[in-house]
């Protein structure tokens, strides 16, 4: 009796590895996929780009030019076939666990990426951490040409970079977790970040004219005047109606955009100075507290009241006027608020022409209805173009910095 | 066997579904008020354990004894054979949809009838150690288990927007009860602390342990399908093929702190293997007592092959999805409040008082 | 004395040339007649064995009758002579007297006829003394198999009574106090003063007793067996002839370890004695540390050719009277031949002795085993042994060491939260990593899969078998480390482990990630405070290694599953392994964390003692009341 029990827990145990390894491979088994590029080529195909990290070049220091990853593209007519190819190519199988961006062409989101995406909420390998990018121009050219200064690899550069839209806020990130729920529920429009390359020639290209009283002017990606590094940018949001890309939205309307999400955490704005246009002041903006919007159907037509609170600190006075001072501080507020309410308002104006609900009002009007299935009857997308929005944009001045006081200081001509 | 390890078997025996495809089933009917429909279902059943305490007080023994000294043999007979359908067919399921969910998740390449085997191989080991040993193991590990879920739960929190639950009414509270109280049968596990009986030192203990493991089961399944709806909202979440999962995933904290929905595997595949053991465990108690034989073990292999049969007759996993909530809709509610609802009157009609055998 | 040349050259030609094999058989070692096989068939009457079994029994009879017969014709002739001659008084009481002797030593060869002395120790020992001293020195010849036996000394001496009485003293060689028996046993004996008015045999033994000898642990006895168990025992026995009484004098005093510092279970505070080899000595450590008097040490006797003392300790007012009684029982049941370690007596006695994990905690401190004796437990000790065993015990205790008693509540806390984690991941780090590498290879951050991608590139071996190299070498340096003397014992460290796992990295036989995995693992075993328990966890380790390559996470949630289903099924000596959690019992402040010392209020619910309170609620008084006044106040 004692041996037959042997035998039999014997063989189940040999029987744990009968049927092969269950699918057990060695981590250099797989080409690990760190970013894919999705642009379209003609007689409807499409050209699939994929960058592999090769592993080699970990330990290097920064800048060695030791290969750590390479690009390869393919035609093909679906994404899936484009993996196949890729298997002939590599002597890995290739591996989309470890895929951090997906990026795509500007022609291809114009015309819809619909083909590709419901794919990715199938397939188990593509998680909802993986950020999506629109690239001004083809993928392609995107990827080949980027090449960070301070990272091995450039997904990683993206990565970090999409960590960081909240030092600014002049470009909303999106992972496919946005874009699916703004897509899916009718709670906003979805959107992605837009990169572009820089030309790296020290002219500005500025995507339209400047605010009165600021300094700045709007830019897309690729538009602000630079050289040296690394030509790839991340400026701006492309915003979809649908699945199909439908304009983009300059930096400082992501801005205003994730000023009015609450997302924006803090970022340096330049004003005219208010006494003396000539020179300028530079001063931090951060929320003081979270934007509230409220809903509400008047007369018939759904209204938002939008109230933001900003709180700013003074970075930087060279005119030596002393606003900090209570008489001279209103003036600075009321510059700027002037300026965020024009900002936040010309936004709202052009997602409303574009038709696409890039803060996302539409999660807000589920208040106003009572049974699901009502609001399964409301389409928002028609509505959002006939809403009004009620704005209210308070700026504070809080903290100056080190200094609490600006002593003026003389010159040969000063008066 | 007291207390605590009565609340872990009700607890896991009706746990597991919370890891399988019901809670965006639950949200497709019900929209903004799912955790409502879960949290009305320990309230459902309520009734069926309030009718079988009052009929445990007047006869003594466990379900079958008493089943036998109220209704006769045949009729203890036909009960011990809806019960034990019931125990089989729930074990079959969630053995075929844990193995298609291994498959799905973990282990791609494992071939169906591995998975299977390995989920029926550990099962019967784990019967073979008795109801005491499953007992205790989930008292055990119940609190790693429910560890994991809340990490899973707090890790979402960046992700949680209220905005997603409304309109906060759903499809109406009338819907929200009628698919509670349908469903309710899910929980149809309290009936096995019945069905042991005497094994639990008295009717007390069966009482608090009935009340505390189903309370607690359908608290945390409330909590995590609230989570669910807010994480990912009406219209997203009754795609979903496997939520809890989907929720592990989505887990970004920073850049090394994402993709973990690996090692939650473990949390579910223990709880898969410990209520199939228990479903096996019952249906080999019910039979043992029904034939009046003096063990159970001999059957657990035998048994274990039949539900093995029965969980790959079905071809595709649609099939599989579909049957799980017709079956309960039918057979399970039949079983849950019917046999209380039996005994009760059976034990009204009698008027019987025998002297209980606990001072209740 | 031949030079190497002849020497090679005989050499060569003891090769080349045929020589006969010598005649001389060598050594094989037969079976003896009882080993031979077939017990079914049964052994002729007339085979050559029984034969000759039965004729040295006639001889001994023949022998016993024989020499009694010429003591009687002795005694006859002397008693002629002496009737012949003078008749004195003296003479006639002592020839009285013998002739006594005589006469109770033929009331004995009737039983001596029927159940015989042959050479089956078991009769030998339950037969009693006899009258006469010159046959119960040939029983004890035989028994001792004297005069071969060089280890016992016969001491022939006179008691100076009335009559002078020939007495013999029995003692080992080299088990006793030889000062001890020179002063307190021999002197007394020797100048004693002949007592007046001592009729019987039984007023001399209780005379001598009483009056006579200083000895401070004295008993009478009247078996062969009391005799074997008091020589053997370091005692000293006198036999006196014409009295079937012996006297059993306590005269131990053979050389043992002095009271050292633990060797394994080091503190930084707490007391620094460990228990030695002397079951005596061991016995009153514990009491010096637990000084109850209702603290009983029973003795059992365990084994059969050697029998050694087992002490079982426990408090009688606390300890559950049924644990004790099954303790008890299970130890006296025990029938083998030499039980001499005490983790020989803890498989015999333990419920699954099988099963690698320990259900009894074995230690070397006593003032741990005074801890557990307090709560309610019982301790075995085992002559010769520096080790004592706790029955019962649960999984949580052997995660428990002797310095969290002695350091403060965080303190404690801490260290066992450690132990755990270290137990943990000493189950299943290597498993885990093995799991998530072959199966889940998104878990594992994107630069650490890079940088493991880069390294094992070059490396031949998949990566379990990468783990079982570098878990056998661990093993092997572990296992050479108790061998190696201690000068080149932390030679062999160093080399060992760093060295080669060194080299091993830079000739690419396995990864870097690897090595740290193993060494993590195997440092962390080292924090669990009992040897066997992590001896248990390195074998589970194996299991779970082979369930993680079969099937990922799959497999390590099988494992874990079934290692928790094992270990509740585990009961030691009636309390189950996992008390307190599972089943849930009171666990009071002392499973995971340690609560602080004043809140210690009751003992383990897990065994039932008598009195389960230890404290009151409020065991800090002073907190009561207001602080006292001094001295220095007016």
């Amino acid at each position: 009796m004692d041996k037959r029990l042997k035998m039999i827990a014997l063989l189940l145990l040999l029987s744990l590895f009968v049927a092969g390894c269950n699918g057990a491979r060695e981590i250099d088994e797989y080409a690990y996929i760190m970013t894919i590029g999705f642009d379209t080529a003609p007689n409807n195909q499409y050209v699939i780009t994929y960058r592999i990290a090769t592993g080699k070049g970990q330990s290097n220091r920064i800048g060695q030019s030791q290969e750590t990853n390479f690009i390869n593209s393919f035609v093909s007519p679906s994404r899936l076939e484009a993996e196949n190819r890729l298997n002939a190519v590599t002597a890995q199988r290739p591996n989309l666990n470890h895929l951090k961006v997906i990026v795509v062409g500007e022609e291809f989101a114009k015309q819809g990426i619909g083909d590709i995406l419901s794919s990715m909420l199938r397939y188990h390998a593509f998680r909802d951490s993986v950020f999506i990018i629109v690239a001004r121009g083809t993928a392609k050219d995107f990827m080949e040409k980027n090449k960070p200064q301070t990272e091995n690899l450039p997904s990683i550069w993206l990565e970090m970079s999409m960590a960081s839209n909240d030092e600014t806020g002049y470009f909303l990130r999106s992972n496919l977790y946005s874009f699916f729920m703004r897509l899916k529920t009718t709670g906003g429009a979805p959107y992605a970040s837009y990169v572009a390359l820089n030309p790296l020639d020290l002219e500005p290209k500025p995507a339209g004219e400047r605010e009165a009283g600021a300094r700045t002017a709007p830019y897309y990606a690729g538009g602000p005047g630079r050289s040296g590094g690394n030509p790839a940018e991340i400026l701006g949001t492309a915003v979809f109606a649908g699945d199909k890309m439908v304009g983009i939205l300059s930096n400082e309307e992501s801005r205003a955009v994730s000023i009015m999400t609450g997302e924006f955490r803090n970022g340096y704005i330049t004003l005219d100075d208010p006494l003396i246009p000539k020179t300028r002041i530079d001063v931090n903006l951060r929320h003081h507290s979270k934007p509230s919007i409220k809903p509400s159907i008047v007369d018939g037509i759904v209204t938002f009241d939008v109230k933001v609170l900003l709180s700013a600190d003074i970075i930087n006075i060279p005119s030596g006027i002393n606003y900090e001072s209570l008489e001279y501080v209103d003036l600075l507020e009321h510059q700027l608020t002037n300026i965020i309410t024009n900002q936040l308002e010309k936004t709202l104006t052009r997602t409303q022409q574009l038709g696409t609900d890039v803060v996302g009002f539409g999660l807000y009007t589920r208040t106003l209805f009572d049974n699901y299935d009502d609001y399964d009857q409301f389409n928002w997308y028609e509505v959002y173009p006939t809403a009004k929005f009620n704005l209210d944009v308070i700026v504070k001045i809080r903290r100056t910095g080190l200094l609490h006081k600006t002593s003026p200081f003389k010159r040969a001509d000063s008066k | 066997m007291g207390i605590s390890e009565g609340l872990a078997l009700v607890f896991l025996s009706t746990f597991p579904r919370i890891f399988l495809t019901r809670p965006a089933q639950v949200i497709e009917a019900n929209a903004g008020l799912a955790w409502f429909a879960v949290i009305v279902s320990p309230f459902a059943i309520l009734l069926p354990i309030l009718l079988l305490l009052y009929v445990f007080r007047r006869v003594e023994g466990d379900l079958y004894a008493v089943t036998r000294e109220l209704i006769g043999k045949w009729g203890a007979w036909a009960v011990s054979l809806v019960l034990i359908m019931m125990f089989l067919s729930d074990a079959a399921i969630l053995l075929r949809l844990f193995a298609e969910n291994t498959l799905l998740t973990a282990l791609p390449f494992m071939p169906l009838e591995t998975a299977i085997a390995w989920y029926v191989f550990n099962a019967v080991i784990l019967c073979y150690f008795g109801i005491e040993c499953i007992a205790r193991t989930s008292y055990f590990l119940l609190p790693l288990g429910t560890a994991g879920l809340f990490l899973v739960l707090v890790g979402l929190i960046p992700f949680y927007d209220l905005n997603l639950l409304g309109p906060w009414q759903g499809r109406g509270f009338g819907q929200a009860l009628i698919t509670g109280v349908t469903w309710s049968s899910i929980n149809y596990g309290v009936i096995l602390l019945f069905v042991l009986g005497p094994a639990f030192q008295n009717l007390r203990t069966i009482k608090w342990a009935a009340l505390f493991g189903l309370g607690g089961s359908s608290l945390l399944k409330a909590l995590s399908t609230f989570a669910f709806t807010i994480v990912f909202g009406a219209k997203i979440a009754l795609e979903k093929n496997l939520p809890f999962y989907e929720m592990a995933r989505t887990i970004y904290i920073n850049r090394y702190i994402q993709r973990i929905d690996a090692l939650f595997i473990v949390v579910w595949v223990i709880a898969g293997v410990i209520s199939i053991a228990i479903n096996f465990y019952m249906a080999g108690y019910l039979i043992a007592r029904m034939l009046n034989l003096s063990t159970y073990r001999p059957f657990i292999v035998s048994l274990s092959l039949l539900v093995v049969g029965a969980s790959l007759l079905p071809g595709e996993i649609i099939t599989v999805i579909l049957l799980d909530v017709k079956l309960f809709s039918t057979l399970h509610i039949a079983g849950l409040y019917g046999i209380p609802l039996l005994l009760f009157g059976a034990t009204i009609v009698k008027g019987r008082r025998k002297k209980p055998w606990t001072n209740g | 004395m031949d030079n190497s040349f002849v020497r090679i050259y005989q050499f060569i030609k003891n090769i080349l040339i045929f020589k006969p094999a010598p005649e001389i058989k060598p050594f094989v070692l037969e079976e003896t007649v009882r080993e031979k096989p077939d017990a079914n068939t049964k052994q002729p009457d007339n085979s050559p064995d029984i034969v000759q079994q039965e004729l040295k029994d006639h001889y001994y009879e023949f022998n016993t009758m024989l020499r009694q017969a010429r003591r009687l014709a002795a005694l006859m002739e002397k008693a002629q002579a002496s009737l012949t001659s003078n008749i004195d008084q003296k003479t006639t009481s002592m020839l009285q007297s013998e002739l006594e002797r005589l006469e109770k030593q033929q009331q004995e060869l009737a039983p001596i006829l029927l159940s015989y002395d042959n050479q089956d120790r078991e009769t030998v020992g339950e037969s009693s003394l006899r009258s006469s001293l010159a046959e119960n020195m040939l029983i004890v010849n035989r028994i001792y198999q004297l005069p071969l036996n060089k280890d016992l000394v016969v001491r022939e001496i006179t008691l100076p009574l009335t009559e002078p009485v020939p007495a013999v003293l029995l003692f080992m060689d080299g088990m006793v106090d030889s000062k001890l028996i020179n002063l307190s046993i021999l002197q007394p004996l020797l100048l004693m003063s002949p007592p007046e008015d001592i009729k019987t045999s039984q007023a001399l033994v209780s005379h001598l007793m009483r009056e006579i000898l200083p000895a401070n642990q004295l008993i009478r006895g009247s078996s062969f067996s009391e005799l074997q168990n008091g020589i053997n025992s370091g005692d000293s026995v006198l036999m006196i002839d014409g009295i079937n009484e012996m006297l059993i004098i306590g005269s131990r005093g053979w050389e043992h370890r002095a009271v050292g510092k633990p060797t394994i279970e080091q503190t930084i505070r707490g007391s620094q004695m460990a228990f030695s080899e002397d079951l005596r000595v061991n016995t009153a450590l514990i009491r010096a540390t637990l000084r109850a008097s209702d603290l009983v040490t029973e003795m059992i006797k365990v084994g059969e050719r050697s029998r050694v003392n087992c002490a079982i300790m426990y408090i009688k007012s606390i300890a559950n009277t049924s644990l004790v009684a099954e303790v008890k029982r299970r130890v006296e049941s025990i029938k083998t031949d030499l039980v001499d370690d005490v983790g020989i007596l803890e498989q015999f006695i333990v419920n699954h002795p099988s099963l690698p994990f320990p259900q009894t905690l074995s230690t070397e401190r006593p003032d741990r085993v005074s801890v557990h004796l307090a709560e309610g437990r019982v301790a075995l000790l085992l002559e010769g042994n520096p080790f004592a065993l706790v029955v019962p015990v649960s999984m949580f205790s052997l995660l428990h060491s002797a310095e969290d008693f002695s350091l403060k509540e965080p303190a404690g806390t801490f260290m066992r939260i450690l132990r755990v984690i270290g137990a943990i991941l000493s189950t299943m780090l290597p498993a885990f990593y093995i799991a998530i590498s072959y199966f889940h290879q998104e878990a594992l951050p994107t630069d650490l899969i890079l940088t493991v991608l880069a390294d094992r590139t070059n490396v031949p071996f998949p990566a379990y078998i990468e783990v079982l190299i570098m878990e056998l070498s661990f093993e092997l340096i572990r296992e050479a480390s108790l061998r190696v003397p201690n000068i080149l014992g932390t030679t062999i460290g160093i080399v060992g482990a760093i060295i080669l796992g060194q080299a091993a990295v830079a000739a690419n036989i396995v990864s870097p990630i690897i090595v740290v995995i193993i060494a993590i693992t195997g440092l962390a075993s080292f924090t669990i405070p009992e040897y066997r328990f992590a001896f248990s966890i390195r074998l589970i380790r194996f299991g779970m290694l082979i369930l993680a390559t079969a099937a990922g996470l799959l497999g390590l949630s099988s494992g874990v599953l079934l290692l928790i289903a094992i270990l509740t099924d585990m009961k030691s000596f009636g309390v189950p392994y996992l008390s307190p959690i599972a089943p849930k019992s009171m666990a009071g402040l002392d499973v995971l964390v340690r609560g602080v010392a004043y809140r210690q209020e009751k003992r383990p619910d897990f065994l039932n003692t008598q009195d389960s309170t230890r404290q009151p609620h409020i065991s800090r008084r002073w907190t009561l009341s207001n602080a006292v006044k001094g001295d220095d106040e007016p």
